[in-house]
């Protein structure tokens, strides 16, 4: 019963924190824009500011 | 986490070789999805030598691309209008992982992405050469609209003479050398 509740708790979460799947970019998709603050200087940044390039994203996070 | 191997063998690699072989730029941008571990997470920028790293405290990049696995996700886009290879945005690789000794992987989907084919100049040409009744000599000039060209004449094909500047219409430019009846 503890696991049950675990698991829609997780799945409750899931779905509060991410679309559904088929909501993500996949390849050949096309990126939305995405507004961003420069961790540095606070400024805001746009994916669509860097047209003209290739853009090599690298979502981390340390803990 | 492979960060320290894109900013290595990604953005490190095209900075020193001024982008792609066909000559497209790459930037590398690090997002941050975790502001609750602020002085370890600066450690960490620090260590690795990130360029530009953006805060996404709300996840949406994680909304747009999927979830994270240890929170990692690496993603590239072409951001370049009118490649013949790829939409613009058009996402071309989206994954939690990929093979830290193969960064050569990623610069091959990378490099994947063609530059914008410049137009052929139109090459400028002469037409419809006559001689009018009074000795003068009419021409054609076909070319880039809007661009000048300077007409010049030559009797030994060493020394040269200026006969007109003309600017090229669409419908193409006529000029008239009245200087032919005398000389």
């Amino acid at each position: 019963m503890r696991i049950f509740t675990l698991s829609l708790l997780l799945l409750a979460f899931g779905q509060a924190a991410f679309p559904a799947r088929a909501a993500f970019v996949h390849v050949g998709e096309v990126a939305a824009d995405l507004t961003l603050k420069k961790r540095k200087t606070g400024e805001t940044v746009s994916l669509r500011d860097f047209a003209g390039k290739v853009i090599f994203l690298d979502l981390f996070a340390y803990w | 986490m492979l960060s320290p191997v894109v900013e290595k063998d990604i953005n490190e690699y095209y900075k020193a070789r001024n982008g792609t072989p066909a000559g497209v730029q790459v930037v590398v941008i690090a997002i941050n999805t975790d502001l609750t571990s602020q002085s370890r997470t600066d450690s960490f920028i620090q260590s690795v030598g990130f360029d530009l790293v953006l805060d996404d405290p709300e996840w949406r990049s994680y909304a747009q691309f999927g979830p994270g696995n240890s929170a990692s996700r690496y993603v590239i886009i072409n951001g370049l209008a009118d490649s013949p290879s790829h939409k613009q945005w058009e996402v071309l690789f989206n994954q939690v992982y990929f093979q830290p000794r193969q960064p050569e992987v990623l610069r091959a989907i990378t490099e994947t992405v063609k530059p914008p084919v410049a137009a052929e100049p139109v090459r400028p040409a002469l037409g419809r050469v006559r001689r009018a009744e009074s000795g003068a000599v009419e021409f054609a000039l076909s070319g880039e609209p809007g661009r000048r060209y300077h007409v010049e004449f030559s009797t030994d094909l060493r020394s040269w003479t200026r006969v007109a500047t003309l600017t090229a219409t669409a419908e193409g430019t006529t000029h008239r050398d009245d200087r032919a009846v005398r000389e």
